[in-house]
């Protein structure tokens, strides 16, 4: 008894000192925190309170100068008044800089035109142009990004052949950044980069560049078609996705070929395509390939919709009444549509085949008549 | 004249306020956001109405709807927005906005089309 | 004898406190580094780019609506005005037992329409589907059908939708505007996202008007208060870490995005449980896993839905008591999973973590605690011994609270003022003591409940109210 509670006893006392010293340890590393917390609150505070005023001004000063500059003759004395006001500030602290830069790049992301002009000309004549540059020339890749977005955003042109280094960069923001600047600072071929390209173009990129891409010139715009037989994937989805959204239809002669694409993606991206450009004359080259289609639910219920669209003739109309008994619900639902859209012999035909089969499909008939469900 | 601009960057406001007011176009009001707006739009007749889409409570295309519907009011309205969808500009006028404008635009541009409406 | 008995014992708590404790501290680590290259990433997104284009995934937010026809009318109008184009509006009256679809109907000016509907997953009868005669409406769809609880409701809406995504929320959370712009990301930065969860946040006190989150503040109440500090632990800390292992099993209930046909092929929402939500994406994990394709569940960190917490002790305990047989059950429903390596981490890691230290955790927090208070009676463990240990434990607790704090602070950084800070320094000391025994006792209850009460499981399912109530879960 005694020799067990002795033993207990000295096993305990380390124990003990173990605990306590966990509890110790737990609760200082704690207290920093909350050390860390307050400290970091204060700056914070004190950080957005100079940022707002500083934003105040900038903007009061950038509506006066862009402003009355395209209306009315102002004396250039004005002008080179603010500049020189606008240059000390901005040149006093790295946050004043920071902060007009991010007040002239929201400024211009909602305006266009000749003010827009002078929002680029207020970039380099503040040189913060070198501002952003120097962050290029940092080691953390989000203050490269930075860089790179606010070049590209104040449309600063020089920057495109540095900026083409970092494309192959191994940080995926850093290289996306990069790409997206130089669809936009790129003249000569915004989108030329593609070529060669062996990297994912994912759909978030896809809306970026399409973003960019449609607020610029049409009349740059690249002929898509050029990318169809590329050997990347991904750059020939993004080609076909972007020909149907700018409604090239330069592109149409070499979409038939898609059709067969070993990549069901491609050939059902391929026939939205031929929707959306309403390329009637490629109608008979899809009822000929017809029998490819139908063991993919999704590429027939595409096939279906399309032919809707572009068909004209009795024996398009036969192709897309053979789907009415596919074995998947959507595509008999997408073919009733198609049907029913397209003209009245064609209606007619999908009501006659509907009694034939005893109403089977009279449910999703009265689905498409619905005018609420358009 | 008074001219009623929504949207919820503080910015543009200020800037479009200022090219109005040069433009000597009359009393700029601001909202912004759409609840801000629906209440002045109930307290004050407006000649003109700027209004951005996608705004805090209500959209630019719900006040289009509560000025046509709900008041009753043929007040001109302008839908400047980021957002230039064939679908979203289509649905605007179609029940019953007057210009839509994407954004970036130019101010010039902009006091241009005002002045249209407002047959100056 | 007695002392062999001792020393299992002893030796079992040890190594189940210092596993728990390590993985906390790792998940912990993970979560905060994740975060903050999260922060770094998404620092300059221009989500309004989604807004505006053309391939921005179609959305069908689905609603379940049961007995809310208080608040319906402002809740439908919420919805209708998110952050989003191409996005449609479900709503699905359970039945409901009050005016919910008869205040609907001329508030929005529904007439019944002839919906081809199909029963893809298989549910109780649709009774009438309604669109909007006014154009500014077109978005939304109403949905009447006989009550079969949550989970039936939810699946009526997987067959309604005809979009890729469907995000299944609770109707009466508030989701804040830009919510869908941010869900969605994952989905389009990589292809084989089948499902991304958001953060719920607890909106007890907080100013809302018209259905939007006007100023955060901290709840009053103080069981609400706790709450908070709950869930900030949660998501900041432990599904940071999870998402980032790519094994989070969870996504909660009141706000997640799925693919719908992986949603549908896994054969939709359990209605069999009161867990459905943590159900379905075990579910949809395994049937990735069946058919040997790559997927991600992704997880957004950034607050996007606040939802009312239970701020009674009744309430909260029913909570609780329903988390502990959702958790089970889901548990033994994918028993085959346990450390099964077919599964990946999801069985070696995600499931093994979840039954021994989310499942097992308050009976084994509970028999400790009991074993070392008799042992101290018997005098055969000195009272100091037990007094260091709780010190050390407690020590524990707190650090982690302070640390999801910090994650909070370095990230979102919600409630603004001072004062709240030490407010939830506070709440941090006391929980431990106050509020998480509590919570212990309701989970020990609910397995208890479920053990006794498993021949009536049927008919409390069935009744549906209580799953509706089901707000949020979060690992304590």
């Amino acid at each position: 008894m005694n020799e067990q509670s002795s033993f207990t006893a000295i096993h305990a006392t380390s124990e003990v000192r173990i605990f306590i010293i966990l509890a110790l340890i737990f609760f200082t590393a704690a207290i920093l925190f909350v050390g860390f917390i307050l400290v970091s609150r204060f700056t914070k505070n004190k950080r957005q309170e100079k940022e707002a005023i500083l934003r105040n001004y900038f903007q009061r000063t950038l509506n006066a100068m862009i402003i009355m500059e395209t209306t009315s003759s102002v004396p250039a004395s004005s002008h080179v008044f603010k500049l020189d006001t606008l240059r000390t500030m901005t040149g006093k602290s790295s946050l004043a800089r920071q902060v007009m830069v991010n007040q002239l790049v929201s400024v211009k992301k909602s305006i266009s035109g000749s003010s827009s002009k002078i929002l680029e000309r207020l970039y380099i004549e503040l040189d913060l142009h070198t501002y952003s540059l120097g962050k290029l020339k940092r080691d953390s890749w989000q203050k490269k990004a930075q860089g790179i977005r606010e070049l590209a955003e104040l449309n600063y042109q020089p920057a495109v052949e540095t900026i083409r280094t970092y494309i192959v960069s191994d940080n995926r923001t850093l290289r996306e950044e990069s790409l997206l600047a130089l669809v936009r600072l790129d003249n000569e071929g915004p989108l030329s980069f593609l070529d060669q390209y062996s990297g994912t173009i994912s759909p978030w990129m896809r809306i970026n560049i399409h973003y960019h891409l449609s607020k610029s010139d049409a009349r740059k715009l690249p002929q898509f078609s050029r990318w169809f037989s590329s050997s990347n994937l991904d750059v020939v989805l993004f080609a076909l996705s972007m020909a149907r959204q700018f409604r090239q239809s330069s592109a149409i002669p070499f979409l038939t070929a898609l059709l067969s694409h070993t990549d069901t993606r491609v050939a059902g991206l391929a026939l939205e395509t031929i929707s959306a450009l309403e390329a009637h004359e490629l109608a008979d080259g899809i009822t000929q390939r017809v029998e490819a289609f139908w063991t993919s639910e999704k590429l027939s219920s595409r096939m279906v919709r399309c032919l809707g669209r572009i068909g004209y003739t009795s024996e398009h109309k036969y192709t897309i009444l053979r789907y009415l008994d596919h074995p998947e619900y959507t595509v008999r639902f997408n073919a009733v549509q198609a049907l029913y859209k397209m003209d009245d012999e064609a209606r007619q035909l999908l009501l006659d085949f509907n009694t034939k089969m005893n109403g089977i499909l009279s449910g999703a008939i009265e689905h498409v008549s619905e005018p609420l469900l358009q | 004249m008074k001219i009623l601009v929504c949207d919820d960057d503080e910015a543009l406001i200020s800037m479009v306020r200022f090219k109005l007011s040069r433009e000597n176009f009359g009393e700029v009001i601001k909202a912004v956001d759409g609840r801000e707006a629906k209440r002045l739009l109930e307290e004050n007749d407006f000649d003109l109405i700027i209004s951005d889409i996608h705004m805090p409570f209500h959209s630019g295309l719900e006040i289009v709807t509560h000025v046509r519907q709900v008041l009753k009011k043929k007040t001109p309205i302008i839908i400047l927005s980021a957002e230039g969808l064939e679908e979203t500009v289509l649905q605007a006028f179609d029940i019953g906005a007057n210009d839509f404008i994407t954004k970036p635009f130019s101010p010039a541009e902009l006091a241009i089309r005002v002045k249209r409406l407002l047959n100056l | 004898m007695w002392d062999i008995l001792y020393w299992i014992v002893n030796v079992l708590i040890f190594i189940y406190a210092i596993t728990i404790a390590v993985s906390y501290l790792l998940l912990a680590a993970v979560s905060m580094i994740e975060m903050q290259a999260y922060m770094r990433r998404n620092y300059f997104i221009d989500y309004k780019y989604i807004l505006s284009s053309p391939f921005a995934p179609g959305i069908s937010l689905i609603a379940p609506a049961y007995n809310e026809g208080l608040t319906i009318i402002d809740n439908v109008k919420s919805l209708l005005s998110i952050m989003y184009n191409n996005y449609e509006v479900i709503i699905i009256n359970d039945g409901s037992k009050d005016d919910t679809l008869a205040k609907l109907i001329p508030a929005f000016d529904l007439v019944k329409v002839n919906y081809d509907l199909q029963y893809t997953v298989a549910t109780k009868p649709v009774r009438g589907i309604y669109k909007s005669r006014n154009r500014a409406f077109k978005k939304l769809t109403v949905v009447d059908k006989e009550n079969g609880g949550k989970a039936d409701a939810l699946n009526v809406g997987l067959n309604v939708s005809k979009k890729d995504l469907v995000a299944c929320i609770d109707v009466d959370c508030i989701i804040e505007p830009d919510a869908l712009l941010k869900m969605v990301k994952p989905f389009l930065e990589d292809n084989t996202v089948i499902a991304s969860g958001g953060v719920v946040r607890i909106a007890n006190s907080c100013i809302i008007e018209e259905g939007r989150l006007i100023e955060i503040k901290l709840p009053v109440n103080l069981i609400a208060r706790m709450q908070v500090l709950e869930y900030i632990r949660a998501f900041l800390l432990g599904r940071m870490a999870w998402s980032k292992l790519n094994g989070l099993l969870l996504i909660s209930g009141a706000f997640g995005l799925f693919k719908r046909e992986t949603a549908l092929k896994a054969g939709g929402y359990n209605h069999k449980t009161v867990g459905e939500d943590m159900e379905l994406v075990v579910r949809m994990r395994r049937y990735m896993h069946e058919q040997r394709l790559p997927y991600r569940v992704a997880y957004i960190p950034d607050p996007l839905c606040w939802t009312e917490a239970p701020a009674s002790s009744q309430i909260l305990s029913r909570q609780r008591n329903r988390w502990a047989r959702g958790t089970f059950e889901t548990l033994s429903i994918h028993r085959k999973l346990f450390f099964n390596p077919r599964y990946g981490i999801m069985g070696m890691l995600s499931y093994p973590f979840w039954f021994f230290y989310e499942w097992l955790s308050p009976f084994v927090e509970f028999i400790g605690l009991i074993f070392f208070i008799v042992l101290v009676i018997l005098g055969k463990v000195h009272w100091v011994f037990f007094l260091s240990l709780t010190l050390a434990v407690y020590c524990f607790a707190f650090f982690i609270s302070m640390s999801s704090l910090l994650a909070e602070e370095t990230s979102f950084f919600k409630y603004t003022t001072k004062r709240d800070i030490f407010k939830m320094i506070a709440i941090a000391l006391i929980e431990p003591i106050w509020f998480h025994p509590r919570v212990v006792w309701w989970s020990l209850r609910g397995n208890y409940d479920l053990m006794k009460g498993k021949k009536s499981w049927g008919e409390m399912t069935r009744q549906g109210f209580v799953q509706y109530k089901s707000k949020e879960k979060v690992a304590s």
